[in-house]
């Protein structure tokens, strides 16, 4: 039988028909939601605001700071030290807190801790107030080292002045150098003391000096500062606290470096502490105690002991970090001996603490622009966020001078390698070579539109050169080549044999090969997608072809070398090697190619001749202390540039950019309008930081704080600055006082030892002979190693390493020394030369059945390894997010229950009715709405209508508990309940309709009517036994559930910052942290591997059949 | 009794004579909630299809004069059509956010099938038009000497002044593509599996059922996440798509496995199997010829349960990152601009991508639940 042909045409032409239908009524749709989206973004009038001239005017005045380095504010403040004890500045102030350990005889007075020569600050807002803290946050504690390192470490002979320059002494009281620069006298004050008390002079230097720059066996290990021109210097004492650094050639750099951070790293530690690890001068039973338990080489101890975040540590910093916790908040107290006071003698700092706490990256955001931070340097905050929350966040947004003023260059890579793979890229080299080419492209950039676009049409088209405020600015070299003129560019690269043409239209090779430069930047660094596109757009309306190409900054860094064209943001005014003439060199330039290191030699390439004589031009420009010199070099170096156009820039003249900015809370006073923001100076550091201070010092921020709390702070401050929590893992030396450590081992132990419980279990239910228990027990063991295999062989198959990572991120930052170093340890800690195989036994604690040895514990015995990334044991960093994913889990099921058996039931029984249809619905669009996406809907909804944000599972004072009490469970329970819903929604509709589905089945069952005409009560007959048997399949369902729960969980952690182990799982991922990544995505399945177990037994308990028969699924 | 047959009634013997495929379709049918939702999926695939038609603009095609453009309404008159207002960006000198004011002295007309020369389908075939857009030439007619340009963001723009509704609409393209790659290497790889597990039983089938409880056990998105880790970030665009399908396939295959292997337990019994074998047929004759198309149906159900899955996930990692990149655009990509609540919350409408993608798993759902209950021969 067929349909006759009409037929068939009908219908095909009335489902056709329907479709349009359908089409029309869909975009119908759309145009509906997009207009309640429009919401009020869109009027019909200009907003007053808008209008205002005025207002424009000062506000983008606002933004384009001026430096007037003639004009530039200190807070360094020249004494006279012989005036003694009657001067003002002699120290007589010190904190309340430090006066009460004072009058308890635990603290020396303060004119014997700081000493008769302090250095003097003078802060922005005169004297301050004594107490209060400052409230700062960190992802992760490597954050806290950062700001340990560059922000607050203060450990400098000299220090950097707000506007940079003049650079004045800090540490050292005076710096003096030789009319030829070669020698440099340094002279130390009288009475400056380590955190601990114990003096610092000159031996400390000399100890740094012979044992720590040079090995055992003479060999020098010197960082690049002590040398000049690749020749080392060396430090001889005069006294007690004079030092004399000589070095063979002039060295006018010398007390630059002296200031910059790099400067800081100089002095690894106090003589009298570290001498104790010294491999030849040291305790040896201690070493090799240490070494054992850290698993590296006896020489590393010293090393790792000199570490900044040992809390162990004396240092000479303002703030220190003596309390070690594995998640945060963490803190740094004041230092009773720092060696800087006020014109008034009270000693400096006058904030008592800096406490970070822990926030995912993800809620940096929100959590700056509601003002719980005192004060932070934005990075890749919404501009327009922070202006508009100034108000409710309680905060005044300062712009600072940026310390690179155009935020991008477009570098051409004049030393692309050339292939074969690549037949054009010889051709492709000459050109980025060749001046006229990069002269062509200059001009055929659009750069006013970049700017309308991308910088809201704040400032000027202009090429690389030195900013307003810096040496040698002038506005005409700036706009050279910087006007908009495609078609004299395209004549330019016709003149230059580019004629010809492929099938798309763009130009090729003289030979007709395809050119395509490739534009590799990074996308999260240097962030701006853009800027790229519009080049590329640009230079595609000239016939070039540029394909842009974002890559992870990590791959970036590494590709960069290969690709056409690249970007990069400068911090200093002469950037990237003399105005681009060093740019594309960039590993040769940080392996201090510029003097002649040889290993220089082997990366990527050797710059010409002109290349090199313009970056130590650059070099000597930086650092001569002759103005008229270095506005010379710095003429000749901008004339190179004009001729040969080395790196390109864009736009210049005060750009908004979040480096410059500084957020500081409302209360918190003694900031300096403007200084030089740079990475090189530490900002804010420049700043003074040590002399700001809170106008209400009781507040929590400048929120009212309860006696009780303060009560508590004081207690809790004291004790730390006497007390030093070190981590589980760290034996104390000698002489230090330790806090009793709190118990971190109990997710350790409780994985060792539940493992043995397991066995047990094992033995247990074998001998009850129950064949079925004794079949999925033993299924576990096998299921869990072909996981891990699984897994292991997962987290190895990515190319490249977390190392290769780490090497090109320390180079940039000029730490080559360092990170050779940190290279070391970290092979050596993580076994890198042992073979996959090995590797995988020691990861499971399978090797430690051989060996036993401390060092090759694995998973078997707890131990989750190490995180490559801070090195601190997985196990402390996971701390409580095991078990809080857990209670996630179990939490979600047991809701997800709560909701869904009632509401099934009720369905079941009231079938059809209108409550039935909307759960139906209901159900249908929960199981329908990816959980993760629901997530995101419903913190916009939260967000846009309640103003409440529902991210983190505690309040931040409960998170910054580590302790367990019933108050922060409590809390827990307060927040747990939005996460539960969401992870819980597919699975709660899901259940809802299966509930229903079954238990109509039952109803329908004979042995229900039956009951039902015998007269049992409706309610009683349905709990009694359809109730039962529809329940039935949800317990089999359990373990299928838990993997798809912990999984879903994941992703819903993530978006909402749960500390649970998703989040932690992804940012070891995208770090290829890869013991950290295998060990916590084995704990997950083992959580799931359990769960199924579990629901397996249950299962077992409640359905007889089972039992009975033995049978499985 | 009119010649034709009608297609919506049938009279018993018409019924007694269909096969099987078409008693399918006829339940099917009337399940009216799946049969709208197979239209939805139609609509959808076709907006995939023809993207480069559908969508007024190129996906990548930045408008940086509108950058954050929100949605504008289309409003009609006789004297012009369907049409829109221009818009005029003003920045507030405080903050600088971007606000519009509607221009209404600015008229853009819209009409259906506007001439583009650009518009090649899927690169290749030059059609010149696309479905609707804006209307150029009336437009310079209109308002000659307006400063406003001309755009039609139907669903507003990004940060970049894309429009987000030509965005979707690519995005489509590969984002349900996905989908259906994925389901044919799991579909190939689930037959295969569990055709062997169903049909010889005995020691393969325990080896490969067990494989599949442990796959089961992991779960699944921190193993996506490790593995699309994998996949290096300097492969071209092309090679992650199809990592992405592969990895999210190896993950997807157990559950029609496990169909498969059920239904030939089963069904290797019937009289007509054994019957096959006895008459010599090979293995293979007697799996696809006999044993298959009794559970094709149920494949189906299957599969079209498992691609909202598999989209799903594509969606999770590219959100995540840990999937395609810009400048590809698929609905998880175009979710990553979703993360930052405060620029959400003044551009909202950046987050209609989650309507497209719920209802294509609605859609999906209820196909497949239509299918199951069309297939079942017992309800």
């Amino acid at each position: 039988m067929s349909k006759a042909p009409n037929a068939v045409q009908h219908g095909s032409v009335r489902h056709v028909a329907r479709l349009i239908i359908l089409s029309l009524a869909f975009y119908m749709l759309l145009v509906v939601l997009g207009g309640w989206l429009q919401g009020n973004n869109v009027t019909t009038e200009i907003p007053a605001t808008l209008q205002d001239e005025a207002l424009r005017a000062e506000y983008d005045a606002m933004r384009r700071p001026v430096i007037d380095p003639d004009d530039a504010p200190l807070f360094y403040t020249e004494v006279d030290y012989s005036e003694g004890e009657n001067a003002s500045w002699w120290p007589k102030g010190e904190s309340p807190l430090l006066s009460k350990l004072v009058e308890d005889g635990a603290l020396p007075p303060v004119h014997e801790r700081v000493g008769p020569e302090p250095v003097v600050y003078t802060g922005f807002e005169g004297i301050g107030n004594y107490g209060g803290d400052w409230w700062h946050i960190a992802s992760d504690i490597d954050a806290v080292r950062l700001f340990m390192t560059y922000t607050a470490n203060n450990n400098t002979l000299v220090r950097y002045s707000p506007y940079g320059q003049p650079i004045k002494p800090h540490l050292a009281k005076a710096v003096i150098p030789s009319d030829n620069y070669k020698t440099w006298t340094v002279h130390l004050r009288k009475g400056v003391r380590w955190s601990d008390g114990h003096p610092f002079t000159a031996d400390d230097i000399m100890f740094w000096w012979e044992h720590v720059a040079h090995a055992p066996d003479g060999t020098p290990n010197i960082p690049e500062t002590m040398r000049i021109a690749g020749e080392p210097g060396y430090i001889e004492k005069v006294d007690d606290y004079t030092v004399r650094y000589v070095f063979p050639e002039s060295n006018p750099g010398f007390i630059h470096d002296q200031a910059s951070a790099a400067g800081a790293l100089f002095m690894a530690g106090p003589a009298h502490y570290l001498r104790q690890f010294h491999v030849t001068l040291g305790d040896q039973e201690l070493i090799a105690a240490i070494a054992k338990e850290s698993q590296i080489a006896p020489d590393r101890v010293l090393r790792e002991r000199s570490h900044i975040m040992n809390p162990e540590r004396p240092s000479l910093s303002p703030w220190l970090f003596r309390t070690h916790r594995n998640n945060g908040p963490w803190t740094l107290i004041r230092n009773p001996y720092y060696f800087a006071v006020d014109p008034e003698g009270n000693q400096l700092p006058y904030i008592d603490r800096i406490v970070f706490q822990q926030i995912s990256p993800q809620l940096i955001s929100k959590t700056i622009i509601e003002g719980s931070v005192s004060a932070i340097i934005p990075q890749s905050v919404d501009y327009g966020s922070l202006m508009n929350n100034r108000e409710e966040g309680q905060y005044r947004l300062f712009h600072w001078y940026p310390g690179g003023d155009s935020t991008i260059g477009v570098i051409p890579n004049r030393h692309l390698p050339v292939t074969d793979k690549d037949p054009a890229s010889g051709f492709r080299r000459d050109l980025l070579r060749d001046p006229t080419f990069r002269h062509a492209i200059s001009i055929g950039i659009n750069r006013q539109k970049i700017i309308d676009a991308r910088f809201m049409g704040i400032g000027a088209p202009s090429n690389l050169g030195p900013a307003k405020g810096q040496v040698g600015y002038d506005p005409e070299h700036l706009k050279h080549a910087a006007e908009y003129d495609p078609e004299r560019a395209s004549a330019m690269l016709d003149e230059l044999g580019l004629t010809r043409y492929d099938k798309e239209g763009y130009r090729t090779t003289p030979d007709g090969q395809r050119m395509t430069f490739r534009y590799v930047i990074s996308g999260s660094a240097y962030g701006d997608l853009g800027i790229p596109l519009f080049i590329s757009e640009d230079l595609k309306q000239l016939g070039l072809r540029v394909i842009v190409q974002v890559r992870p900054h990590r791959l970036m860094l590494m590709e960069r070398a290969r690709a056409d064209f690249t970007s990069l943001e400068s911090s200093s005014a002469l950037g990237w090697g003399a105005l681009g003439a060093g740019a594309p060199y960039f590993s040769w330039f940080n392996r201090g190619g510029l003097h002649g290191s040889e290993e220089a030699l082997a990366e990527s390439g050797q710059p010409t001749e002109q290349e090199i004589e313009l970056m130590t031009k650059g070099e000597w420009a930086r650092v001569t202390p002759d103005p008229e010199e270095q506005k010379n070099l710095v003429q000749e170096i901008m004339k190179a540039y004009r001729e040969n156009l080395w790196a390109l820039g864009i736009t210049s003249g005060g750009v908004v950019s979040s480096s410059a900015l500084l957020l500081a809370k409302n209360g918190l006073r003694g900031i300096p309008e403007l200084i030089f923001t740079s990475f090189n100076h530490g900002s804010p550091n420049n700043a003074a930081i040590e002399t700001w201070y809170w106008e209400k010092p009781d507040t929590i921020n400048g929120e009212p704080a309860t006696e009780e709390y303060l009560a508590n702070r004081e207690t809790s401050i004291l004790q730390e600055i006497q007390e030093i929590t070190l981590p589980s893992s760290q034996t104390a030396s000698e002489g230090t006082t330790v806090a009793a450590a709190r118990s971190t081992q109990f997710m350790g132990w409780v994985i060792q030892y539940a493992l043995w419980t397991v066995v047990a279990l094992f033995i247990l239910m074998s001998a009850l002979r129950h064949p079925f228990v004794l079949r999925r027990l033993a299924l576990m063991i096998p299921t869990m190693i072909v996981i891990s295999i699984i897994v292991y062989t997962g987290i190895q198959l990515p190319p490249g390493s977390y190392l290769d990572t780490r090497v090109q991120v320390l180079e940039e930052q000029g730490l080559r020394n360092e990170a050779e170093m940190e290279i070391e340890d970290l092979k050596e800690r993580f076994h890198m030369d042992d073979s996959a195989f090995k590797n995988y036994f020691r990861w499971t604690g399978l090797l430690w059945f051989t060996t036993y040895q401390d060092s090759d514990k694995g998973l078997l015995q707890g131990h989750m390894g190490r995180s490559m990334v801070n090195l601190a044991p997985v196990n402390e960093l996971m701390g409580d997010r095991l078990l809080l994913t857990f209670v996630l889990a179990i939490g979600t099921i047991l809701i997800t229950w709560m909701i869904a058996i009632p509401i099934g039931v009720y369905s079941a029984v009231r079938q059809y009715s209108p409550g039935d249809y909307f759960f139906t619905i209901a159900g249908f669009l929960g199981m329908c709405i990816p959980n993760f996406i629901f997530a995101l809907v419903l913190m916009l909804l939260a967000r846009k209508y309640f103003d409440i944000t529902i991210t983190g599972l505690f309040s931040p004072q409960f998170a910054m508990q580590d302790y367990w009490n019933l108050a922060k469970v409590w809390d827990l329970l307060k927040h747990l309940w939005i996460p539960l819903i969401v992870i819980g929604l597919d699975g709660t509709a899901g259940m809802i309709r299966v509930m229903r589905a079954n238990l109509l089945d039952e109803l329908r069952k004979p042995y229900v009517t039956t009951a039902r005409a015998k007269g049992v009560p409706p309610v009683r007959l349905l709990f009694k036994y359809p109730f039962r048997m529809a329940l039935l399949p949800f317990i089999s369902g359990i373990g299928g559930i838990l993997p798809s729960l912990i999984s879903g969980g994941a992703i819903v952690s993530i978006i909402l910052s749960l500390p649970t182990v998703g989040p932690l799982l992804l940012d070891a991922v995208m770090l290829e942290d890869i013991y950290m990544a295998g060990s916590l995505l084995l704990v997950l399945s083992a959580l799931s591997v359990i769960g199924v177990l579990v629901s397996d037994l249950l299962l077992m308990m409640l359905d007889p059949r089972i039992r009975m028969t033995g049978g499985g699924r | 009794m009119s010649a034709t047959p009608s297609p919506n009634k049938s009279s018993a013997v018409e019924l007694g004579t269909m096969s099987q495929s078409q008693l399918v379709k006829l339940r099917f049918s009337r399940h009216r909630l799946a049969v709208f939702s197979l239209y939805m999926l139609g609509l959808l695939y076709a907006m995939a299809l023809l993207a480069e038609f559908w969508a007024p603009y190129q996906p990548n095609a930045m408008n940086l004069q509108h950058n954050y453009a929100p949605p504008q309404r289309i409003h009609f008159n006789l004297e012009n059509g369907f049409y829109v207002y221009g818009l005029i960006r003003h920045i507030n000198p405080i903050d600088l956010t971007t606000s519009y004011q509607r221009d209404t002295n600015t008229i853009v007309p819209l009409r259906f099938f506007v001439k583009d020369e650009n518009v090649k389908l899927w690169g290749i075939l030059p059609i010149h038009r696309h479905l609707f857009g804006m209307d150029l030439e009336k437009f310079e007619e209109r308002n000659p000497d307006t400063e406003t340009l001309p755009t039609f963001f139907l669903l507003g723009a990004d940060q970049y002044g894309r429009d987000m509704f030509s965005r979707i609409v690519f995005g489509a393209r590969i984002s349900l593509s996905i989908g259906l790659v994925s389901i044919v290497i799991s579909f190939v790889l689930g037959i295969i599996i569990g055709g062997i597990s169903g049909f010889y039983g005995g020691v393969p089938d325990l080896i490969i059922q067990r494989l599949i409880e442990i796959l089961n056990a992991i779960p699944g998105l921190p193993l996506w996440i490790a593995l699309g880790a994998i996949l290096p970030a300097d492969w071209p665009d092309l090679k992650i798509y199809f990592g992405i399908t592969v990895v999210l396939s190896l993950l997807g295959w157990t559950g029609l496995a496990r169909t498969v292997r059920s239904k030939l337990l089963s069904l290797r019994e019937e009289d007509y199997a054994v019957a096959a074998r006895l008459l010599g047929a090979s293995h293979g004759r007697v799996i696809f010829r006999h044993l298959v198309p009794g559970f094709t149906s149920h494949i189906l159900v299957s599969l079209s349960l498992t691609v909202p899955s598999m989209i799903l996930g594509e969606t999770a990692l590219s959100f995540l990152g840990l999937g395609l990149r810009p400048p590809v655009v698929s609905w998880g990509v175009l979710l990553q601009d979703c993360m930052n609540l405060d620029i959400l919350a003044r551009s909202p409408w950046l987050i209609m991508p989650t309507f497209f993608i719920i209802l294509t798993v609605l859609a999906f759902n209820f196909v497949g639940d239509g299918l199951r209950d069309a297939a079942d021969p017992y309800r």
